[in-house]
């Protein structure tokens, strides 16, 4: 078991949302499939959201939602469904 | 006359405007000098896309009887016409960058997509999850609030962080605000100063309120409470990253945002009219890529002064705004 965290900032509201559970999923494959989606930063973005995965509390991944796949799309797709707000 | 002249044309199409000019006939100039000045009448150019629920851009092209068929191109069709009209008739803008600009925009991004973006090159709009948001076309100040992003791009071209950030997002609401007021015709006391009154769900909610700074949305079951300060004594000291919503450029936009909702309801009117003026020719013509509040308060009293006149019910409205906003 592997504990996820999703975390989206940006947006219209500027607040960080937070959702998380536990995968049944392997840590290193996990951020195996992570390092494939790195987000391209563009520096003329507005409003745009940010998203990072959080493994296990330690290693956090920045990633790019329209790059997922499979089985992670419908994790992430799910905790996104979840997300509610942390206080600055 | 007509014929001669299209054989003429068609003889020297490949040639400079000058050299064509100069071949014709003294007639014939004079009716292609009165034929291209109306050609040359600026319109806007809009051009609307789908992403089909996908994340590819520009996406699929529509036509016109789709655009007439689907309701959030239609919406974004409109409200993009009613944004590049108000530059042009208030401030004689051509478009985004003042020269004509094509305004492209995609909507159907992405799936559930509780979001609208300036990207630097188009806009782009998410249909929303029907939960926590509708469709982000429903709001013309949103929409308006995107295609300022561009204004703000080719002008001062504020850094996305800090102040500068903050003002970035601020002259985004101001215009977005603004062009609502002016497609309603709506004076200072008729508007209810909302952003996104109809794309967040539930009676009670909008995105930001310059009129009632931080009360947009309050006990707000996924988004909690509405962050924004009014004044510079709760200026919100975030850290630069992407959690801390870059030094919270869309939380500390609050600040400059109630100074011009105070300077505009001082002045009273029609916003474009008064302050919104003073707010253009600022950004356009006085603050650049670093400026921060106290410079943003500085070039609208100048300009104030510029545009109306050293001691005039606007500039003291100006002063009034910033004061009230603690700087």
């Amino acid at each position: 078991m592997t504990h996820i965290q999703l975390r989206r900032s940006g947006g219209q509201v500027g607040k960080t949302l937070q959702a998380s559970k536990d995968i049944d999923m392997d840590e290193n494959d996990l951020i195996n499939n992570l390092k494939q989606i790195l987000p391209v930063h563009d520096p003329l973005l507005r409003d745009d959201f940010s998203y990072k995965i959080v493994v296990n509390g330690k290693k956090t991944y920045p990633i790019d939602v329209s790059q997922l796949k499979g089985k992670l799309k419908k994790i992430v797709n799910a905790l996104e469904a979840d997300l509610s707000a942390e206080e600055p | 006359m007509i014929e001669s002249l299209d054989n003429e044309f068609r003889n020297y199409r490949f040639r400079s405007d000058r050299k064509f000019f100069s071949a014709l006939p003294e007639a014939g100039r004079k009716m292609m000098a009165v034929t291209r000045k109306k050609a040359v009448s600026p319109k806007p150019v809009i051009e609307i896309y789908s992403a089909a629920k996908g994340y590819s851009l520009p996406g699929k092209k529509l036509s016109s009887a789709i655009i007439n068929k689907d309701k959030e191109a239609r919406l974004v069709k409109n409200g993009v016409k009613h944004t590049w009209n108000f530059y042009y008739n208030i401030f004689k803008r051509n478009s985004i960058d003042g020269s004509g600009l094509a305004l492209v925009n995609t909507v159907h991004y992405g799936k559930r997509y509780n979001n609208a973006i300036w990207n630097g090159r188009q806009m782009i709009f998410g249909d929303g999850d029907k939960k926590v948001f509708g469709s982000f076309t429903t709001d013309i100040d949103i929409i308006t609030h995107e295609l300022a992003h561009g204004v703000t791009q080719y002008a001062a071209n504020f850094d996305y962080e800090d102040q500068p950030g903050a003002l970035n997002e601020s002259f985004s609401d101001v215009f977005g605000i603004m062009i609502k007021q002016y497609v309603l015709n709506q004076d200072v006391n008729q508007s209810n100063w909302l952003i996104g009154e109809n794309i967040m769900l539930g009676d009670h909610y909008a995105l930001r309120s310059l009129a009632a700074t931080g009360t947009a949305f309050l006990n707000h079951p996924q988004w909690g409470n509405d962050p924004q300060p009014a004044n510079m004594d709760q200026y919100n000291d975030l850290p630069n990253n992407e959690d801390g919503d870059y030094g919270g450029v869309h939380i500390n936009s609050g600040i400059p945002n109630f100074a011009f909702y105070i300077a505009a309801k001082e002045a009273g009117g029609f916003a474009w009219k008064t302050i919104g003026a003073v707010w253009y020719a600022a950004l356009t013509e006085s603050l650049n890529n670093r400026s921060d509040f106290h410079e943003a308060k500085n070039a609208t009293i100048l300009q104030a002064r510029k545009i109306f006149g050293k001691g005039s019910k606007v500039e003291k409205a100006v002063k009034k705004g910033w004061k009230a906003a603690k700087l």
